[in-house]
């Protein structure tokens, strides 16, 4: 399984960027699995709150869900998730697995648990949705939160460029790459359709 | 069982949002055109983003999904209103969905929001559907 970790803060669009990476993933990567009758990508969702929005959203489209309502997966899910994950390599073996946290969760927390108890994993990548449009509210109310979800991601995606002038992006581009100099780096408006060759660098290792 | 607030708090180590988060059966007395729930709800996120303005309150997320024989996907940071439907939610007509809310908002109480959004929710769906909702 190749795990797709997505963090970032509430309303950065996490949920309107996995819906293109899945569309990406199903459409582009994984025709030779369609035969098998397994799900090639399971998305597995952690939401705030008893009723689950993001997860119907993603099953509208078709795509096979799994939830974890009522917790968060980086402290009082934790080992749930871990639970949920080696339940679906043991019955279905995707080749990808996305999970979506709760846009108050530290993704490398979880990267870690996951990396020490989760079976069949080939690949695990932590990508993090930042808002463009609320970087400079969220810098100012809470800094601590913004910046360690960034600092240890392998992507980070600059959503809702759109909303900003290209040097404000540019000014943000900057504070970002500040944070984590060694992640890889992509500006998107995932309001429209993005470009699948940035979802196919996200998805492999940048090549 | 832990609350939202309580597992918010512990896993942000930062300050504690409200949440309000429910799920409404929304029954109409006759079939009405999809766009008038649509608007009710626009105007509805609009109402719960003046209240978070003018208490100077900081809005995490207003999430809304309408799941019926045809979907619509609402949302805002409390600037603007994104929105996405299903292919035939434009010529749907109905009289009953589903409807899932999700308000997180920084600098007030579960209680208040919870006050605020249902009040809002009834009066917005009162003024553009009026004597058309059956139930909620």
């Amino acid at each position: 399984m190749n795990i797709l970790l997505f963090g970032g803060f509430l309303g950065s669009g996490k949920t309107s960027v996995i819906l293109q990476v899945a569309r990406y993933l199903t459409a582009e990567l994984s025709a030779l699995q369609l035969d098998s009758g397994k799900p090639s990508l399971v998305i597995i969702e952690n939401e705030v709150g008893e009723t689950g929005i993001d997860d119907k959203i993603l099953k509208a489209e078709g795509l096979n869900v799994r939830e974890l309502i009522a917790g968060c997966i980086c402290c009082t899910l934790n080992a749930e998730l871990t639970v949920c994950l080696n339940k679906i390599q043991e019955e279905l073996s995707p080749e990808w697995v996305i999970i979506e946290t709760t846009g108050m969760a530290f993704p490398h927390t979880i990267a870690e648990t996951i990396t020490k108890y989760g079976k069949g994993i080939d690949s695990l990548k932590t990508i993090v949705v930042a808002d463009a449009e609320r970087w400079d509210d969220l810098s100012t109310i809470m800094p601590g939160l913004i910046e360690e979800q960034i600092a240890q991601a392998n992507v980070i995606l600059l959503n809702k460029i759109d909303c900003l002038e290209p040097e404000q992006v540019s000014q943000v581009a900057e504070d970002i790459k500040r944070i984590n100099s060694s992640g890889h780096f992509y500006s998107i408006s995932a309001q429209a359709e993005v470009d699948p060759q940035i979802w196919r660098k996200v998805v492999t290792n940048g090549e | 069982m832990v609350s939202d607030q309580d597992l918010l708090k512990c896993s942000t180590k930062h300050s504690d949002p409200a949440i309000f988060s429910e799920t409404y059966s929304l029954a109409l007395l006759e079939k009405v055109k999809s766009e008038r729930v649509k608007q009710a709800l626009t105007q509805w996120i609009e109402e719960i983003r003046d209240w978070t303005s003018a208490k100077a309150c900081f809005v995490g997320h207003i999430k809304v999904f309408v799941e019926g024989q045809e979907n619509l996907w609402l949302s805002s940071t409390g600037r603007s209103i994104s929105s996405q439907q299903s292919q035939g939610w434009s010529e749907w007509f109905l009289d009953r969905a589903t409807l899932c809310v999700t308000v997180i908002v920084f600098g007030t109480t579960k209680e208040a929001l919870k006050e605020t959004v249902e009040e809002s929710l009834k009066t917005c769906f009162n003024t553009s559907l009026p004597n058309m909702i059956k139930g909620f």
